[in-house]
């Protein structure tokens, strides 16, 4: 399978946040859930494969090519939608796209008529007076009519209503029936990557801590809860991360049979949510076991 | 980068209408300075439209769409450094416009006159200012940019006028010495290839350090 997207011991230092070793890789026709706190180097890495800061070492590669090196050709085939307004508030929505479309050799105005059409967006308009569901429609509008074969999308979700991040995702998925893209999906909505994500990885202060299928995410790992008796030593080597309080513990544990096994009836296991899985593994406290 | 300075010029589609009132107000209150004030119109009008596409772009943040979209780095430099002269083309076609106007209407007070030295002086003057300009602006971002420019703008007036106290000092521009004796001609050549050897130099300084910044 062609990797679309390979980071390979990528790191970035700043005064008060590192990014350490990023090592992760994306396969052509895939949706990739980037998730992790606020703050967990999420849109530190997203500005690397932009090219909108540089990396202290490691090696960026986007569909084989040297990120760095090949900028422009790369940028030619990527499409991407920011958490933020980057447009001109000044301009129309069709200023803006006549000023963009030039610089896309595959643009595609038929497409893009499409998706203005579908999207209900007024091309007249100027664009500070759009809601910013009307502007993330656009700004997906724009990344999706030059034929883009990655498209990165930096939180594109965060701060929409329900109805527009449905209408948001339904586009995506709509897109994914073409295989020959990929998409780079970054939030701390987990709910929205269950309905798209093929892949999760999952980033905190800096570190990747997993990056896997979904499937095999949500069916390898699983919620554990019992009685605080049933704990020991042994136990908790099984787990990932755990809560304790007065009445009991819950736990996230890797592997589902391994738990059955060892608890057999006596505790209840249940299937985890993306945001279970996030939540115990980005836990501050001291119960916090290591991920590995 | 047609398409660049396309765009700075529409996205200050409301400041097009206030560089035509500035440039009637400079064209009716100085006449009488002539070409100086041809300069001046120019100067201030060009200058007032290249601060405003910088301002813009750093309200809206979008030098990091710039950057993201498939152009170089350095094709963003160099257009901001082009638009200049496509605003001071502007500056002095309003003024051609008026000067028009004014004759076709007859009207006692004049316009300014389009000479080519108010239109040299202007050209030169737009150059050295958007020298000192695009640096810092490229480096930071012309917000946080906004300071270190008129540090620089006052280290430069200071610095003028310093040394043309120490060149009367020294007496070089009395009568008969080499500099009273040079031509019109070759002050000009000197003064262009000046502020030509500057624009360079800024013009290489811009493009290290937007290469280098991070969004």
């Amino acid at each position: 399978m062609e990797k679309v997207l390979d980071f390979i011991n990528v790191s970035k230092h700043y005064m008060d946040f590192s990014l350490k070793n990023v090592t992760f890789s994306l396969e052509r026709g895939y949706i990739m859930g980037f998730i992790g706190p606020n703050g967990a180097g999420k849109s530190t890495t997203i500005k690397l494969m932009m090219n909108l800061i540089k990396k202290d070492s490691g090696q960026i590669k986007i569909f084989g090519l040297d990120c760095e090196k090949n900028n422009i050709a790369i940028k030619e085939r990527i499409g991407f939608v920011y958490d933020e307004n980057l447009f001109y508030g000044e301009l129309t929505v069709q200023e803006m796209k006549d000023f963009i479309r030039p610089f896309y050799k595959k643009w595609d105005e038929s497409l893009f008529a499409r998706y203005i059409k579908e999207f209900n967006l007024p091309l007249k308009k100027k664009i500070k007076h759009l809601s910013k569901g009307m502007k993330m429609k656009f700004s997906l509008a724009i990344a999706l009519s030059h034929h883009a074969e990655l498209l990165i999308m930096d939180e594109p979700t965060s701060g929409l209503d329900p109805v527009i991040r449905n209408e948001l995702l339904d586009a995506l998925q709509f897109l994914l029936q073409d295989e020959n893209k990929s998409v780079f999906f970054s939030t701390h909505i987990t709910s929205d990557l269950e309905k798209v994500a093929d892949f999760i990885t999952i980033i905190n202060q800096g570190e990747i801590l997993l990056s896997k299928t979904k499937d095999e995410l949500l069916e390898e790992y699983c919620i554990v809860k019992g009685r605080k008796e049933l704990l020991n030593s042994n136990h908790q080597k099984h787990f990932i991360g755990l809560k304790k309080n007065k009445y009991g513990f819950e736990a996230l544990a890797g592997n589902k049979r391994e738990i059955t096994k060892l608890f057999g009836d006596s505790v209840v296991v249940e299937k985890p949510s993306l945001d279970d899985i996030l939540l115990f593994l980005t836990r501050k406290d001291e119960d916090r076991v290591s991920p590995h | 980068m047609y398409h660049l300075i396309k765009k700075d010029i529409l996205i200050q589609k409301r400041s097009f209408p206030i560089a035509i009132l500035l440039t009637l107000f400079f064209s009716f209150s100085f006449t009488e300075m002539g070409s100086a004030g041809l300069t001046l119109s120019v100067t201030a009008v060009t200058y007032m439209l290249t601060l405003g596409a910088s301002a813009l772009e750093d309200q809206n943040n979008s030098g990091k769409l710039l950057v993201s979209l498939p152009i170089t780095r350095k094709k963003i430099v160099l257009a901001k450094y082009l638009s200049v002269y496509v605003f001071a083309s502007f500056a002095i076609l309003l003024n051609y416009l008026i000067s028009l106007i004014v004759d076709f209407l007859r009207l006692p007070q004049g316009s300014l006159p389009l000479t080519a030295e108010g239109i040299l002086g202007a050209v030169v003057a737009v150059t050295l200012m958007c020298s000192i300009t695009f640096p810092p602006t490229f480096k930071l971002g012309y917000i946080k940019a906004k300071t270190i420019i008129f540090v620089l703008f006052f280290i430069m007036a200071f610095g003028v006028s310093s040394l043309a106290a120490k060149i009367s000092q020294t007496g070089l521009f009395n009568e008969n010495t080499l500099f009273t004796r040079i031509s019109q001609f070759s002050i000009t050549a000197i003064i262009l290839a000046v502020t030509f050897i500057v624009l360079i130099i800024s013009c290489l300084l811009s493009l290290n350090f937007y290469k280098k910044r991070e969004f």
